[in-house]
């Protein structure tokens, strides 16, 4: 019971977390010159959740924040990227956490990188062109450092909570 | 026997290791995509083709490289994009769409480059052949 009411408290917190880093990530202007691309703070959460407690609450989580941040700050098409570039990222870090070969760092540079592949897929069907596939290796550099700076920041995160967590489950 | 570096054992649970991993990983993704990028630059050439400007998958219109040429987008919905061809170079000057990437992206010349519009499904890229 105890142990339900915690993780259902942190679950709830992790995800306002999200929708709020979705926010400040709407505010900071950024004039890049290659679509998708972005620093993705609200990945901070879900790597902390998935790492916390596993996949099934980490897409919970995802899904709960690509929706609200989409209705809130976006629109259909930006909840359609989310969507993709989210679920591909969550299934590659998901897979990733089973031996977790490569610690929380390595995990976000992959979900990262996958993310914005999803982004760019979902990107080739909306103006039906493959010629935007150009944008694939910038797209992956920005999807490596971005994702290497939230790793090391949920990884950071991810290890104080850990004690809240394993209290909650006594 | 020694596992070998690359092999991370999850009853080693070495911070080591992962670090190790993670720094090889990092490397290996870091050369393979500014090898990229790289490659993406130095095959082409500045290009003495054509512009093709792409909407929802039509093209719509291609602009010689060679020549000047100025071209305004109206789409049905109110979309507008105002495309510069001069000098050999392609650029959108002024658009009404929300984050202006396409105008934020400047001037493109190679064969292969492109400026998407993705608000308005729009698309130039540079084509090297002939139409």
């Amino acid at each position: 019971m105890k142990k339900s009411v915690s993780k259902i408290a942190i679950m709830a917190m992790l995800s306002a977390f999200a929708i709020v880093l979705g926010y400040i990530e709407s505010l900071i202007p950024i004039f890049t010159t290659v679509p998708g691309m972005k620093l993705g703070l609200p990945n901070l959460a879900i790597i902390v959740v998935l790492y916390l407690y596993g996949w099934r609450e980490a897409a919970a989580v995802s899904l709960v924040r690509i929706l609200v941040i989409g209705i809130l700050f976006g629109n259909m098409f930006s909840i359609l990227y989310s969507l993709a570039g989210g679920a591909l990222s969550l299934l590659c870090m998901a897979l990733l956490r089973v031996k977790d070969p490569f610690g929380t760092v390595g995990t976000s540079i992959l979900g990262g990188i996958s993310h914005n592949l999803g982004q760019l897929i979902v990107a080739i069907f909306i103006v039906k062109n493959v010629r935007i596939a150009h944008y694939f290796f910038a797209l992956g550099i920005s999807g490596l450092l971005a994702g290497a700076l939230i790793g090391v920041l949920g990884g950071i995160i991810e290890k104080r909570l850990h004690r809240i967590v394993k209290k909650g489950k006594q | 026997m020694q596992t070998p570096f690359f092999v991370y054992n999850r009853h080693m649970k070495s911070k080591k290791a992962k670090k190790r991993n993670t720094i090889i990983l990092t490397a290996v993704l870091l050369v393979f995509f500014v090898s990229g990028i790289w490659i993406q630059r130095e095959l082409t050439q500045k290009a003495q083709g054509y512009a093709v400007l792409s909407v929802d998958g039509k093209v719509i219109e291609r602009f010689s490289m060679t020549e000047n040429a100025e071209y305004e987008w109206v789409s049905p919905e109110g979309d507008v994009n105002r495309i510069v061809v001069k000098d050999g170079y392609v650029q959108v000057t002024e658009a009404n769409c929300p984050d202006l990437i396409c105008v934020h992206s400047g001037k493109i010349t190679r064969s292969g480059e492109v400026i998407a519009c993705l608000p308005h499904k729009l698309l130039i890229y540079v084509e090297d052949t002939a139409p």
